[in-house]
């Protein structure tokens, strides 16, 4: 178990060499995964739940836009599990179509902002110097500039779209992702790893895809799945600019606060939607803390 | 690292005049004015109206108008409330913004870190499982639903605090700085207990674990030090946005602090208020996230040689 | 090794020493706000006859001629006086500044004799003089003032905004001696007495106006505390942005022995859940609005509470009569025929609106029209039919804007389904930020457009006149030459019957081109605390605070 630095060094190299080869390394990991009840248990949620969005059209006992007046909101029956909201709509089935939007909008985005983020991160810690002061600089930049207003500009540009939904969170989202990720950078580039794999003279490419990102994969991951929920309920504000989904479709952002406003009345319409929310998230984190462990280099030989 | 500092405070000036001119640009094509009304306005007025706040020359012109103001330390008069000049809007909201933020921080960090390092010491075990769960739920529950449902339960219910307000009855701070302050914990505590299992399964660690040091020594002496760096890169901004106050909870308790500006001058195309947030909080991110530079040098001994070297 | 241990002990000890500060603040704070049980806003103002009124919004400003909002007017009403006031339940017309008037013959020349004990916060008489110098600056065009047209009644007054007219003395308002004021009209308005009540009409006191920069000076400092002067029952007292504005009674007020309030404090606070919220824990006696899904509860376990006010306004949607399909005047009533208003009323706004089948709220100053917009869904569907529409068939999918709002947007759901289910068509809705929405409103950038109008005075000319050919506030893009004649007609006519006939026929010719969908007609709801006396209820929902008053329990 005591191993003395150098030979730790040489060993990562090793290790992290073995990604080029082939992939055990990702083999290892899902069975490290597999191993983990809490994770697995997220994964799965997290498949259902992207299930039923996929499903939603064809399974779902209502329509989402079909109101009834005179009925209002109930609370939950026999008829409508979920109840109804003010305009007699049957909860469930906006929950599901909810779904599909949040869903979607949670992982494109996040991917976007996470793409962004990491290679912007990445170069601009492994560099260093001017390269870095004129990237983060940048990020300061975009930072500062006021987000209303540029959503506001975005709409009367582009008009409303799907895609630049997905612009614009994706935008603000990783800024952040690149400065965690620099940081990381950083201080891994200061390892023995990475001054062994420079003096054997590989490229920095290759230093970074296999060896400087795969170190901050756990911080990255565990950003990611913050990253989730926040461009779920950014899209709420974002449909309030008029960006974003409009009536009557909606989305768990959307339902969870509308439901906000009424949680003494109706409370099972903040409560379904925000329950839903918070198991997909805990399933996320799971399954977040999971990945971490199992790819973590370090921990494999435990 | 004065020379360090230095230099970044050079940066800082192309970085605000960027945003000052792309600003400048992005409110000036956004449709609607600061004169525009529900009401039909007869032309003569409007352009009345113009002409006094100089809305009628190029913008390019305009532009160099405000920016020669700016170097004298005029941000010009707000276009919504008339008679107050945004550095006064500003000045007013800004010392109430600060000490919430301040309160949140505060409350952000204790419950943040030390959920995040007592979970890191038994990783998947209910030591892990129990402080992470409380952590999710300043996640799962945002502060526009945290907010009413802490006023509804602590306010209304059991009647122990206000309602609203920051300063005017005893109590009302705690609440929008719980509030505040949980939603920021949440991220703490995931990133600290992510940057501590990080550090916790190097080698060093393990070598001191193996000597018999103790839980606390290898916490407080080694692995806090490492293990805080996501946490610091993400405190960068975070606390900037923090100063810089929250819409949702100055709005949800009633609070005359300067984050709502951020949002309305927006809404009112107040021009030189939204200029003057933007660039107050130019000026934060700037100096946050230089802080955070200069911790996570101070975090990592071997970059302090290097960092010199390379400027 | 030394200086790393002693670094480290202070770390640790700062850290520990830091946690105690913290907890023993949180514990200390705790502690103090559950031992103090303290008296509420409303308990200490019933006891000393202090006012805590949520007003929405932060005013702009509270210089009369530079305001356009109601937070603001509710504040000005306390702050200023007209040359008359209204009554506060029948809203009849009262003297104010004024004690007497006379009215020429024709209607054309108002007199008004001043009181001699009107002054104005630091003790001058209010004369003649100060309204001249107060009308001209709110004239001036430089000024910018956004309610110059309610001038336009007055001789060469709307010249004068218009900078045709450059000298002031041609303006039809002259003071005949320090006590008398007369105004010149272009013709018989039978309304304008009411219009001496609107904000723009307010005065302001000229030395002071002049100290802070003279008459044509925006954002000037004469309104602030300390250095404002006004006529009101009422004086500024504090000024807090974003927080607070208090105003106390005034020793000057010519009728001050009446006014009961000592001080009335102005809350602007925008989001209507924390309104509500405040009013429950006794912070506020008024609030400014309820959310729509509060009233059934509240009229359920706390009636007194509630207020339920008819308003002067209508709620409305704007067809934008020049695009396809809504050109054809029969798309716009199949439209409008197959909305179930009462449904609208009844499940959705809930605050007791009325159905409205008119433009013209009914009982306007006694003018209700004869014409009615129908709900009707045969009818609607026979003439899709016409139309070349049946059953929705290549119908062009129609956009409904709104800006931002809760309310709007239920509205406009339910009025999608309704379309959806009577007339098998499509449209989509899209919220809109408020700038964009009236940018496309004005430059006739949407197919419909969801809209309101509050009165400012009693008379259906106020709704009418709106929907003029080219009109600011038409933004419909609808002409009908009879409909401009008959405005124009009744603005010379000075007889009542002669005036509402036109009207009449006004009101017909919408139900047939049907430019606008009227939807219902406002209500103000808002909460009350029972120990307010003398908020009596109106269609213009204003209230005078001199008759107003606190019981204690």
């Amino acid at each position: 178990m005591t191993q003395s630095s150098e030979t730790t060094a040489e060993q990562s190299i090793i290790d992290l060499d073995s990604v080029e080869s082939g992939t055990s390394l990702w083999e290892d990991a899902w069975n490290r995964l597999q191993q983990n009840k809490l994770a697995m248990f997220g994964l799965y949620v997290v498949s259902f739940m992207i299930i039923i969005a996929l499903l939603t059209p064809w399974i779902t006992p209502y329509s989402y836009f079909e109101q009834d007046l005179d009925l209002g909101a109930t609370a939950p029956s026999a008829a409508h599990w979920l109840g109804t909201d003010t305009l007699g709509r049957d909860l469930l089935t906006r929950i599901m179509y909810g779904s599909r939007i949040s869903l979607m909008v949670g992982f494109l985005a996040t991917a976007v902002a996470l793409s962004i983020g990491v290679l912007w991160g990445t170069v601009s810690g492994y560099f260093g110097g001017r390269v870095d002061a004129f990237m983060m600089r940048t990020v300061d930049i975009l930072y500062a500039l006021p987000f209303t207003i540029f959503i506001i500009l975005l709409m009367v540009v582009f008009g409303r779209n799907i895609l630049l939904l997905f612009m614009a969170i994706g935008a603000v989202e990783w800024l952040t992702m690149a400065r965690i990720v620099r940081g990381q950078v950083l201080s891994i580039r200061q390892q023995e790893y990475i001054d062994a794999a420079i003096t054997m003279g590989l490229p920095k490419r290759q230093i970074m895809l296999r060896h400087v990102i795969p170190n901050t994969l756990g911080t990255i991951i565990i950003y990611v799945t913050l990253t989730i929920p926040n461009v779920i309920l950014l899209e709420s504000f974002l449909s309030f600019l008029g960006l974003g989904v409009q009536p009557p479709q909606s989305s768990w952002g959307l339902l969870i606060s509308y439901g906000v406003e009424t949680m003494e009345e109706y409370p099972w319409l903040l409560i379904f939607p925000a329950v839903v929310l918070s198991v997909t998230l805990f399933s996320l984190n799971f399954l977040g803390d999971g990945l971490r462990d199992a790819l973590d280099p370090k921990a494999s030989r435990d | 690292m004065i020379k360090f500092i230095f230099i970044r405070l050079l940066q800082a000036i192309p970085v605000l005049l960027i945003v000052m001119t792309i600003t400048f640009v992005l409110i000036h094509a956004a449709p609607g004015g600061p004169f525009s009304a529900e009401r039909a306005v007869p032309p003569e007025v409007i352009e009345a109206l113009n002409a006094q706040y100089n809305l009628d020359d190029p913008v390019h012109v305009q532009f160099f108008i405000y920016l020669n103001n700016v170097l004298h330390g005029d941000f010009g008069p707000s276009f919504k409330y008339t008679g107050r000049s945004v550095t006064e809007v500003i000045a007013a909201g800004m010392p109430i913004t600060f000490e919430l933020g301040l309160y949140a921080m505060l409350i952000a960090l204790i419950l943040g870190i030390s959920a995040g390092v007592i979970a890191s010491l038994k990783p998947n075990t209910m030591q892990d499982y129990v402080p992470m769960s409380l952590a999710m739920t300043g996640i799962c529950l945002p502060t526009f639903v945290m907010g009413p449902l802490m006023v509804l339960v602590f306010a209304i219910w059991l009647d122990w605090l206000p309602v609203s307000g920051w300063g005017y009855i005893p109590g009302d701070k705690i609440l929008p700085s719980l509030t505040l302050g949980f939603a920021y914990a949440a991220y703490i505590a995931r990133l600290s207990r992510g940057g501590m299992l990080e550090i916790l399964s190097q080698d060093f660690i393990r070598t001191a674990r193996a000597k018999g040091l103790s839980t606390a020594a290898i916490v407080f002496r080694h692995a806090l030090r490492g293990g805080m760096q996501p946490v610091v890169s993400f405190m960068g901004p975070a606390l900037a946005g923090l100063l810089s106050g929250s819409f949702v909870v100055e709005t949800i308790f009633q609070i005359p602090g300067m984050g709502r500006y951020f949002v309305q001058a927006a809404f009112n195309r107040d021009y030189t208020l939204i200029l003057g947030t933007t660039i107050f909080f130019a000026t934060l991110i700037i100096i946050f996230n230089l802080l955070a530079d200069i911790v996570t040098v101070w975090l990592n001994p071997r970059l302090r040689d290097s960092s010199n070297s390379s400027n | 090794m030394t200086a790393r241990m002693t670094s480290r002990h202070i770390r640790t000890n700062i850290s520990t020493r830091l946690f105690l500060v913290i907890s023993g603040i949180i514990i200390i704070a705790v502690s103090t706000s559950c031992s103090l049980d303290w008296e509420s806003n409303v308990e200490s103002g019933n006891r000393d006859q202090i006012l805590h009124y949520g007003n929405g919004e932060e005013p702009q400003e509270i210089d009369p001629h530079l305001t356009t909002g109601i937070p603001e007017f509710n504040i000005q009403l306390a702050l200023f006086e007209g040359i008359v006031s209204k009554h506060p339940s029948n809203l009849g017309i009262e003297p104010g500044v004024a004690e007497s008037w006379d009215i020429s013959e024709d209607q054309l020349i108002y007199t008004f004799h001043f009181r001699d004990n009107a002054r104005w916060s630091n003790g001058d008489p209010v004369t003649a003089h100060d309204f001249v110098y107060s009308w001209e600056r709110a004239l001036r065009p430089e000024l910018g003032s956004l309610y110059s047209y309610m001038f336009i009644y007055i001789k060469n007054a709307d010249e004068f905004v218009k900078g045709k007219i450059k000298d002031f003395s041609k303006v039809g308002i002259k003071a005949l001696d320090e006590r008398t004021l007369q105004v010149e009209l272009n013709a018989a308005t039978p309304f304008f007495l009411q219009l001496l009540d609107h904000h723009s009409y307010y005065p302001v006191h000229p030395p002071t106006i002049e100290k802070f920069g003279g008459m044509l000076k925006r954002g000037s400092q004469w309104s602030r505390p300390g250095n404002f002067v006004g006529n009101g029952s009422f004086v500024l007292k504090e000024w807090k942005l974003n927080r607070i504005l208090i105003v106390e009674k005034s020793k000057t007020y010519w009728d001050a022995d009446k006014v009961k309030l000592k001080e009335i404090y102005f809350y602007p606070v925008q989001n209507n859940s924390t309104e509500e919220r405040m009013f429950r824990a006794g912070q506020l006696h008024i609030t400014s609005t309820v959310p729509n899904e509060k009233i059934a509860e509240y009229r359920k376990t706390n009636p007194d509470s509630l207020n339920i006010t008819p308003y002067l306004g209508t709620y409305f949607y704007r067809f934008n009569t020049k695009v396809k399909p809504l050109d054809d005047v029969r798309v716009r009533r199949a439209l409008s025929m197959s909305i179930n208003r009462k449904q609208i009323v009844e499940h959705i706004t809930k605050g007791g609106q009325i159905p409205a089948y008119t433009f013209t709220p009914p009982n306007t100053n006694g003018f209700t029209s004869v014409a009615k917009f129908k709900y009707d869904i045969e009818a609607a569907q026979k003439l899709l039919v016409e139309a070349g529409y049946p059953d929705g068939k290549d119908f062009p999918n129609l956009e409904i804007i709104y800006n931002t709002d809760e309310s709007h947007r239920m509205v406009a759901i339910a009025i999608q389904q309704m379309w959806k289910k009577a007339l098998n068509i499509n449209v989509t809705l899209a919220n809109q930020d408020w700038q964009v929405y009236l940018e496309n409103e004005t430059q006739g950038n949407y197919q419909i457009s969801r809209a309101g109008w509050i009165g400012d005075y009693l008379d259906p000319n106020n709704f009418l006149d709106m929907l003029l050919t080219d009109g600011g506030n038409n933004r419909t893009r609808w002409s009908n030459s009879e409909y401009d004649a008959n405005i124009a007609a009744a603005a010379l006519a000075v007889e009542k019957e002669e005036r509402f006939k036109l009207f009449q026929r006004n009101e017909q010719i919408l139900v047939d081109e049907s430019p606008v969908m009227p939807i219902y007609t406002y209500t103000r709801v808002f909460l009350i605390k029972p120990s307010v006396i003398g908020w009596d209820q109106n269609i213009l929902d204003q209230h005078p605070y001199k008759y107003v008053s606190l019981q204690a329990d």
